[in-house]
């Protein structure tokens, strides 16, 4: 199993847990177990095309996985991934 | 769950100051204060807009910065009440875009600032179904900052 560092606003919808355990894979694989297991997760994490939203960055340790493979980048037993919200927005 | 507001005036004379020093480009950065109901903005920070895009139109606040803001916030024991932005020469209420990015749980301050001024900001929240709605932002006139 890898674990997912849950970010303070989404934690209502993780039963307040900080972090959650999920199946290793690829990155978008783990996320999706996570909101598998916490479906009021899912619209808040991802869109209406079912693609993550711009706000959700992803942590691997401390790699941004857009430097890595992005969300096909693979997740072994005990990594830790976070969850780290880029707030934005505009006109 | 839609909250009241309570904010001192100094707080939101910074918010404006901040905005208008940036003006015509969009400010942004994090409001702190205390739970309760009505929860409490007492404290803001600005951060740099790191938007890749326009900052008339667009502001971005990066994942680092999102980390210090949740670690400020534990280490002071304060609650990270929101954020807030501007919106040049645009009313404050929440464009698509807003809506698009939001988080929920936290509140989301909008001053609209037209021809340099601040003129009004306003609070907004996201709703379960994801929609934003409007909290009420009341000015604590008998505090003393």
């Amino acid at each position: 199993m890898a674990k997912i560092i849950i970010p303070t606003p989404l934690r209502k919808f993780t039963s307040n847990q900080a972090a959650v355990a999920v199946q290793e894979g690829t990155v978008l694989e783990s996320i999706r177990d996570l909101t598998q297991q916490f479906p009021d997760l899912d619209k808040h994490l991802f869109n209406e095309d079912q693609k993550l939203r711009g706000f959700v960055r992803i942590f691997i340790g401390e790699n941004d996985i857009e430097d890595l493979e992005g969300q096909e980048t693979r997740v072994n037993p005990g990594d830790t991934i976070s969850i780290i919200p880029a707030i934005a927005g505009g006109l | 769950m839609i909250m009241d507001i309570e904010i001192k005036p100094s707080v939101l004379k910074a918010i404006h100051d901040i905005a208008e020093k940036t003006y015509p480009y969009e400010c942004c950065g994090f409001i702190f204060g205390e739970a309760g109901q009505p929860l409490r903005a007492e404290e803001v920070r600005e951060v740099v807009n790191n938007s890749n895009e326009n900052h008339k139109v667009h502001y971005t606040i990066p994942p680092l910065e999102f980390m210090r803001a949740e670690r400020y916030a534990l280490e002071n024991n304060k609650l990270l009440v929101g954020v807030f932005h501007s919106h040049p020469d645009h009313p404050p209420r929440p464009s698509a875009r807003d809506l698009e990015d939001a988080l929920p749980e936290l509140s989301y301050f909008i001053t609209s600032v037209h021809q340099g001024q601040a003129l009004d900001t306003r609070s907004w929240r996201l709703s379960e179904q994801r929609v934003f709605q409007e909290e009420t932002l009341k000015i604590n006139y008998h505090s003393n900052n």
